[in-house]
């Protein structure tokens, strides 16, 4: 028996009352937490990630060190309470793949040579889940990176898109993810005109992906402009101040 | 006047340091590779990242903590990624763990491989770490800020350009408040002022 699948767009909107290229709201916040060398806190629509970078600091285990570069350690982590059932805190497949693919796609924007035989440490820790978890950890770890004073090309955004009742949609939310055709997250570095990630589950036709490509990285332009915004907004009070002078 | 910038923002003045250059086409754009402060005088600019690591310089003189005693010398913790070894024969007497000691950087290689010289301990006092990138900041032009400091508190102080600060002497908690403060305020303009006003008066 075929599976029924559960409706997601009504009159070209979808459930949440989105249009197909409108992103959830999403607000960064730099400098979250005090003992991290940089740090972000993103909310984007339901999810809720906490990004802290230690670093750059002495390389263990010696023989991970590089006499050329720093190696980037991205950290992924879904909280046990962040997911409707409990997710189970030692590190899964998932965590272990999107740790790797999110240090390859900051690696790009980051000068690693200036720091040789060191490490940039980057946890991410999700405190609550609702689909798009590893471009919103992404793109807070790119404003925790800045906020860190590491050196970089650019800012990395990251942003998803997919496929819902044959319709490509920008930023999916849980039930879109879950019950959608495809998923299609992306992380672009803009002012190089960049992919540093990109990964896709379900099926798209060559036309829809690249209609889907050119939706995500208008949605990453959106999430450059909240970064930009989220890291200007930390130290504002001292440009305001010598403006007034 | 000044301005925030963030990494990979495109910078149109001629800024010394913190940017690097990119090819767009024909043209080659510079772009700044900080997030930090841009400030801009004549048409010429300067970034000065509002947090930095310390990466070992020749000839710096910097404070460091004796991190563990070996045969032939000390191994040297200076507040950056990178420890150093300093030999015996440059030490000016017998250290112990944890002992805060002045140094110069010898040589400093690609690896960041670094050699000391010039230990020197330091006798009772305090140290306090400050970021690394506001060290110019504590010192000031030509040395006016410490100066004041040292004057309007008594207290001896010696500032490491790894961001650590020995104070030893006179009002050092007053001493050690003024530097917080320079450190907090250290994107302001006309901070010798505002330090000197906090010394005479106890407040802003």
């Amino acid at each position: 028996m075929a599976k029924k699948t559960k409706k997601l767009m009504k009159k070209g909107k979808r459930l949440d009352g989105r249009k197909p290229d409108e992103m959830r709201p999403i607000k960064i916040k730099a400098g979250y937490v005090k003992r991290a060398d940089g740090s972000a806190y993103i909310e984007w629509g339901g999810n809720k990630v906490v990004a802290s970078v230690h670093g750059p600091r002495t390389c263990y285990p010696r023989h991970e060190r590089s006499p050329y570069k720093a190696r980037i350690q991205f950290k992924y982590k879904l909280a046990p309470f962040s997911v409707d059932d409990r997710a189970n805190p030692a590190p899964s497949r998932r965590d272990k793949e999107i740790s790797k693919v999110s240090s390859e796609a900051l690696e790009k924007a980051v000068f690693t040579e200036y720091y040789p035989k060191t490490t940039i440490d980057i946890y991410a820790t999700v405190i609550e889940a609702a689909a798009g978890t590893r471009v919103a950890a992404l793109s807070a770890a790119s404003v925790a990176l800045a906020d860190a004073g590491i050196p970089m090309r650019d800012l990395v955004p990251a942003c998803a898109t997919g496929k819902i009742e044959d319709t490509v949609v920008l930023d999916l939310n849980k039930d879109e993810d879950q019950e959608g055709q495809a998923d299609l997250p992306v992380a672009y570095l803009p002012h190089n005109d960049e992919i540093t990630l990109m990964q896709m589950d379900g099926d798209l036709t060559p036309e829809e992906y690249e209609e889907a490509l050119d939706l995500a990285v208008d949605g990453c332009m959106k999430v450059y402009e909240e970064q930009k915004r989220a890291l200007r907004e930390r130290y504002e009070h001292i440009e305001q101040e010598t403006e007034e002078e | 006047m000044k301005k925030i910038v963030i990494p990979g923002e495109k910078i149109e003045e001629k800024a010394n340091g913190e940017t690097y250059r990119e090819k767009k086409g024909k043209k080659t754009e510079k772009r700044s590779k900080r997030y930090g402060m841009l400030y801009k005088n004549n048409g010429r600019g300067k970034i000065i990242p509002m947090k930095t690591k310390y990466i070992p310089q020749k000839r710096d003189k910097i404070i460091g903590v004796v991190s563990s005693v070996k045969y032939g010398g000390y191994v040297v913790d200076l507040n950056s990624p990178y420890d150093a070894f300093l030999s015996t024969d440059e030490a000016d007497d017998e250290y112990k763990l944890k002992d805060l000691i002045s140094i110069e950087i010898g040589d400093v290689d690609e690896v960041k491989d670094t050699s000391l010289r010039n230990g020197r301990k330091f006798y009772g006092g305090n140290m306090i770490e400050i970021n690394p990138a506001v060290t110019e900041r504590v010192i000031g032009k030509n040395a006016s800020m410490i100066s004041m400091i040292k004057e309007k508190t008594g207290s001896k102080i010696f500032v490491g350009a790894n961001g650590r600060i020995w104070i030893k002497g006179g009002d050092s908690r007053k001493t050690e408040k003024a530097i917080e403060k320079i450190e907090e305020q250290a994107h302001e303009t006309g901070l010798t002022e505002k330090i000197k006003k906090y010394l005479e008066q106890g407040s802003d």
